[in-house]
């Protein structure tokens, strides 16, 4: 029995299979991702197993991108939205909206009654113009009434997939409860269509298991249930890198750091849980509800941009990602001499930006191009060219050449020298042409005027404190949650580390969980950063498909909140469940209809969600302050019921 | 009705009571067995066999009605007291024809509960000897209305009031108050409802059970038209449901001529019947009144006196006049004090008739009219939302339960008619109220000199949660205008709102700023609570609050001013709601 995990991540997607009960990884493959088309690249991945691996799968689990590309891009279906309570200005990401009669208090008692037959009438006006549908309602999470007599009222109407902001949270903000509905509806169609093509896929691979989907917090939902909540599988590539992290260095506590080729990501487990971010996940610039893993994300990747900084002999390093001298140079031999020819000239007569950035032709600017983006196509057909070389073949000044917005416009794709140069500069890594790694390095150090050595030190100790400093800032993020800003630690670090000269103050951070790494570039970059902290780095086998591990090896994981509140005008305890509100005389009474009503709701949602051998854990928080009498004074009890299980395979 | 104030309405309904129709008819056969006794000039007169007889026919003739509150600190000093200002009222021709005595509100109390409660500076009834003390001391009728038949001691004092013939027994809007260490609220009602029994069985000797409006409901209402609604209601209760006569008093708080008068004309036209008026007198207003260089304040009287007779001498209602002293607001007055007041209206009665050609009555009629219309459709309103919310609408005792719970503010903004059924609680009045009156003007004023200060559309964009922590809402609706004026988006949470609930109202429509209002002497621990639970959300609040900041600390018995101490929990104190505007457009 083999667990098949996949990751569409945003360049390249990876897929494990993976022996559950042994914990062994029996086979991998890394393709690009065919970002256009997710079952494209799916397929791709399936191809590098075998026919008798594949007969052994039971269970397929996938972690995609698509949620958040489709928001950010635009794509996403046509939403139709009903809100009840206040009405909003400004843009929602809806297609058409209305607002309905039917109003709550702040309690959840109702002001106004829904009208049936104005709903009806509402709903008709949509039929045609969306493809799913979202309800809000005012007070929704405090009294879940309206918002499910309005939904079954379109159900009956409308053949069109319906999803209430209550069921999607259960915390107060009206607008961004309405907002994540609305980002749901649109996406429905779209993980609809992805499943689907998941189906046909292992259909003609012939593999029969359930399909998992990993949510934005590193859990698993079942694909048919992900269909009604396609939202929360937003940020689910980092999540799974966390799980996938924790699993393959047998760790539940760590601070994990995944660095890539653009951005180093860090966040923090505890007891073999990701760690949510308390605000929702933002996507597309849309605040949402999603509880989704709390990322810090940093500007600094194997292949980022190293440029001259703005102090002299200083560098920058990121935030744009390019690509390295010495893959470009595996390629394109004549680039390394092209670069060893610049790096002899007098320092004087080195320009980085001119010299020291490549550009190669990605995209054919086709017919609309403007003579000048032709021009330069043209010049690039037999390989990339530097600024310079470019406006020499075109005799215009570099001024002139709109090399910025071709990359914006992704006809060309920039090159220039990266970490992975340094790497290959220094002999430590040797996988692409290391001469033009070497010669980039060179055109660098003699403008700055060091030599070779001195500059590949120097810029080794430059992203060794990007990293150390990034480190520091997330976990006093996490930790504290308060923002300490990034100029401010680097200064401390520099200032007082042990290197320094710092003759009033000297400081010792130690991180008090372990480091584990996972990326391509980790080995290079993070055992320094270990040392600094005094903490053992792990960088697990493996590491480079951890996304899909952690998809592999995801739990379903449910929690269902419940509320009780006094309501002293009437002298009685009002509960508020997930599926509806009582009213008890007593508090007893009610926290116990409460738990029993929450512990029903996470049984049944953790079956629909694909769990089984759930094990469920109640929190009964009461809560009181005291009055100006120094009486205590009962405010509410607070209910969470957690159901965890593992997905159940297809022959449990 | 509206869902939210049907449930509170609902959750007024009292259990457990005795069905309050036994107590009027115990009432009625217990009255049968006391002999009402006749009052000093009544019983010694051979034109008037009672005291309505006498008032009516005064009214008849064209004369003014005159009445004197009078409340010493000794029961002999009082008997004293009534001996001088009735030989007075005969040296001078200035002819009086009721004093009303104040007592102390110690006798509201059954004995056993006097000794808890504060002292107060007035004279106490002991027995019926003291009683008859009083009633007797000289030839003029005596009325007992105030701490009598509504109060918890209410059968002693009735009884007592009955035998020595008191013309009117009160007051009835005094249902309402509270007494210090006396909390059984069904006790105390069937004894109300058992002796408006007693009056019942007195109806042909014309003893009336008397109301004092602006001492309850009335006293919160925005709009003078609620009055009258308010008054049907008691009338109801009085009369079609006990069996006892009603009659009205009015007007301490009300200082527009226009509107005081037209209430009693419009209470009236609904109430009195050739037999009996509804009206007894019209008290002076005193809010206009001065605490210094008194003597001003005859101006302001005098004329309102001057106004209101030529109103009786025009409708002839029977409308008698109540002068309250210039120094009412610095001292309890004397009876110097008393006769100088009297003496200047009654001279005011004089010549009023020369103005009568030069004066045209007709807007008063047209307010008249729409208060007659506005009066009954309020009253019809209470009826039909307390049947809704399955209040027993027949049982006088739990009515008077009902509204003893029932906030007085609530209840005008449930059944007003630009209210009731129509989704909102904020009353267009017809006729404002002072109080009413004065709330919206200072919004006005505020939000005028606001814009002249440039500071027009000054909270554009902005969402504010406004609350008010008790029962009031004259701050909430100044606050919210004023906030509203200046561009805010208000999101008004009502009245009584719990800290909780605010907070989570401000999180439901995502925004940072609460503004609440107390009047109650609960600020401070309203602020605590609040700024206790808004720690825990992890979310920053602007609060401010405003109202009355002050509350009784430990150890202490009078309040003291505590902005600075919500200042130190981080609330914005100042109680100004233009600061708080200028602040909240830095933000």
């Amino acid at each position: 029995m083999l667990t098949l995990g996949i990751d569409t991540g945003g360049t390249y997607t990876d897929a494990v299979l993976l022996d559950p009960v042994a914990r062994h990884i029996v086979a991998k493959t890394k393709v690009f991702t065919t970002r256009h088309d997710l079952s494209s690249c799916i397929g791709d991945c399936m191809q590098a197993f075998s026919p008798e691996q594949l007969g052994r799968v039971s269970l397929v689990s996938l972690s995609t991108t698509l949620a958040t590309n489709s928001v950010v891009e635009g794509d996403t279906g046509r939403v139709g939205l009903l809100v009840m309570g206040r009405a909003y200005e400004g843009a929602m990401p809806v297609t058409m909206w209305r607002h309905i009669g039917g109003l709550l208090d702040i309690k959840g008692r109702v002001v106004h009654p829904i009208d049936p037959d104005e709903v009806t009438r509402v709903a008709a006006e949509f039929v045609g113009r969306v493809d799913a549908m979202a309800v809000s309602g005012f007070a929704s999470v405090r009294n879940p009434a309206h918002e499910l007599r309005v939904r079954d009222s379109i159900r009956e109407s409308l053949d069109l997939p319906v999803v209430c902001g209550h069921e999607l949270s259960s915390s107060l903000g009206h607008y961004d409860r309405t907002i994540t509905a609305a980002i749901n509806a649109g996406l429905i169609s779209k993980i609809e269509a992805l499943i689907q093509a998941v189906r046909n896929i292992m259909a003609a691979k012939r593999i029969t298991a359930p399909v998992m989907v990993v949510r934005g917090d590193g859990s698993l939902i079942r694909d048919d249930a992900a269909m009604t909540r396609p939202i929360e599988t937003i940020l689910s590539g980092p999540a799974a890198s966390i799980v996938g992290g924790l699993y393959l260095s047998g760790t539940t506590d760590a601070l994990l750091v995944d660095m890539g080729g653009t951005t180093t990501d860090i966040a923090h487990a505890h007891a073999g849980k990701v760690a949510i971010n308390p605000s929702g996940a933002m996507v597309g610039g849309w605040r949402t509800m999603v509880r989704a893993a709390e990322i810090a994300t940093f500007g600094i990747g194997g292949d980022s941009r190293i440029a001259a900084g703005a102090e002299p002999g200083s560098v920058e390093i990121g935030p744009r990602r390019v690509q390295p001298f010495c893959v470009a140079g595996s390629d394109n031999p004549h680039l390394a001499e092209s670069l060893a020819r610049a790096a002899s000239l007098p320092a004087g007569e080195i320009s980085l930006t001119s010299q020291g950035v490549y550009y190669r032709l990605l995209t054919d600017p086709g017919p609309t191009a403007t003579p000048i983006e032709a021009a330069v196509a043209s010049a690039l057909r037999d390989g990339p060219l530097c600024a310079a070389d470019i406006a020499m073949t075109l005799v215009v000044g570099e001024s002139h050449i709109p090399l910025d917005e071709m990359c914006r416009k992704s006809i060309l794709g920039a090159i220039s020298l990266t970490p992975t140069d340094i790497l290959h500069a220094s002999g430590e890594l040797a996988l692409w042409n290391s001469d033009a790694a070497r010669s980039g390095a060179l055109l660098f150090a003699k403008k700055l005027e060091l030599d070779s050595d001195e500059f590949v030190a120097k810029v080794r100790a430059d992203i060794n404190d990007i990293l150390v400093v990034s480190c520091l800032e997330s976990a006093i993020r996490f930790s504290c949650g308060k923002e300490i800003g990034n100029d401010a630690l680097r200064h401390l670090v520099r200032a007082t580390g042990d290197d320094g000269d710092n003759d009033v103050l000297t400081t010792n951070f130690r991180l008090k969980k372990k480091i584990v790494a996972v990326g391509a570039p980790v080995e290079a970059w993070l055992p320094p950063v270990g040392e600094f902290f005094a903490t053992p780095v792990v960088i697990p086998k493996h590491a480079e498909v951890a996304n899909a591990v952690g998809a592999a090896v995801g739990q379903v994981r449910v929690t269902v909140e419940a509320l009780v509140r006094p309501d002293r005008e009437r002298k009685i305890y009002r509960a508020h469940a997930p599926d509806g509100n009582a009213e008890f005389t007593t508090r007893d009474e009610a926290e116990q209809w409460a738990v029993e009503n929450a512990l029903r709701t996470a049984r049944e949602r953790i079956q629909e969600w694909g769990g089984a051998n759930a094990r469920a854990t109640e929190r009964i928080e009461p809560h009181h302050v005291v009055d100006g009498d120094g009486n205590p004074l009962y405010i509410e009890t607070k209910i969470s019921v957690e159901a965890v299980g593992n997905p159940s395979a297809i022959h449990d | 009705m509206d869902s939210n104030a049907l449930q509170y309405l609902k959750s007024l309904k009292p259990h457990g009571h005795r069905d309050g129709r036994e107590c009027v008819r115990e009432g009625i056969e217990m009255g049968k067995t006391i002999a009402t006794g006749k009052s000093a000039f009544i019983g010694q007169n051979d034109q008037y066999k009672t005291h309505m007889e006498y008032k009516l026919d005064l009214a008849k003739q064209g004369k003014i009605y005159w009445n004197i509150l009078l409340g010493l600190a000794t029961l002999e000093e009082q008997v004293a007291a009534i001996k001088e200002l009735y030989g007075w009222s005969q040296r001078t021709g200035l002819d009086l024809h009721c004093i009303q005595m104040i007592a102390s509100g110690l006798i509201a109390l059954p004995k056993e509960y006097r000794d808890k409660a504060p002292a107060t500076t007035s004279f106490v009834m002991d027995g019926l000897a003291d009683y008859q003390a009083l009633a007797y001391a000289a030839p003029i009728d005596i009325t007992f209305n105030d701490y009598h038949l509504f109060s918890p001691n209410a059968l002693e004092t009735t009884i007592n009031a009955v035998k020595v013939g008191s013309p009117r027994i009160g007051d009835f809007t005094q249902f309402y108050w509270g007494y210090a260490g006396f909390n059984d609220d069904v006790q105390r009602f069937s004894d109300v409802v058992t002796s408006l029994g007693i009056l019942a069985s007195k109806r042909d000797e014309m003893i009336c059970a008397e109301t004092y409006l602006d001492d309850g409901y009335p006293g919160y209402f925005i709009d003078c038209a609620s009055y009258v609604g308010y008054a049907l209601l008691e009338h109801y209760i009085c009369t079609k449901l006990c069996g006892a006569r009603y009659v009205i008093s009015f007007g301490g708080l009300l200082s527009e001529n226009d509107t005081r008068c037209a209430i009693a004309m419009a209470l009236h036209e609904l109430m009195s019947t050739p037999d009996q008026t509804v009206l007894t007198y019209l008290n002076s207003s005193t809010n206009l009144q001065w605490d210094h260089d008194i003597h001003g304040n005859y101006g302001v009287s005098v004329p309102e006196m001057l106004f209101e007779i030529l109103v009786e001498k025009k409708y002839r209602m029977s409308l008698g006049v109540n002068p309250v002293s210039i120094t009412e607001k610095i001292k309890v007055a004397t009876l110097e004090d008393l006769e100088n007041i009297f003496a200047a209206g009654k001279r005011a009665e004089e010549k009023a008739e020369e103005w009568l050609p030069f004066m045209d009555f007709s807007k008063l009629e047209e307010m008249r009219d729409v208060m007659v219309r506005e009066g009954k459709v309020f009253f019809d309103n209470v009826l039909e939302g307390f049947r809704e919310a399955g209040i027993d609408v027949e049982d006088p005792l739990e009515l008077f339960l009902v509204l003893k719970q029932c906030n007085p503010i609530r209840f005008e903004q449930m059944f007003h008619s630009s209210t009731y059924k129509k989704g909102t609680d904020q009353i267009s009045p017809f006729y404002p109220t002072v109080l009413g009156r004065q709330t919206l003007e200072m919004r006005e004023e505020i939000v005028n000199s606001l814009h002249t200060d440039g500071l027009g559309g000054a909270l554009d964009g902005k969402k504010i949660v406004v609350g008010s922590g008790d029962a009031h809402t004259y701050g909430l609706v100044l606050v919210e205008g004023v906030l509203a004026g200046m561009g805010a988006d208000v999101i008004n949470a009502g009245v009584d709102v719990d800290p909780v609930d605010v907070l989570d109202l401000a999180d439901e429509v995502d925004t940072p700023y609460i503004g609440i209002s107390c009047h109650n002497g609960q600020a401070l621990d309203y602020g605590r609570q609040l700024m206790t639970l808004a720690k825990e959300r992890k979310r920053d609040y602007w609060v401010f609050m405003g109202g009355k900041l002050n509350a009784i600390l430990p150890g202490d018995s009078e309040p003291t001013e505590i902005a600075h101490l919500l200042k130190e929990l981080g609330i914005h104190s100042e109680n100004d709601i233009v600061e708080v505007v200028k602040k909240l457009h830095t933000r």
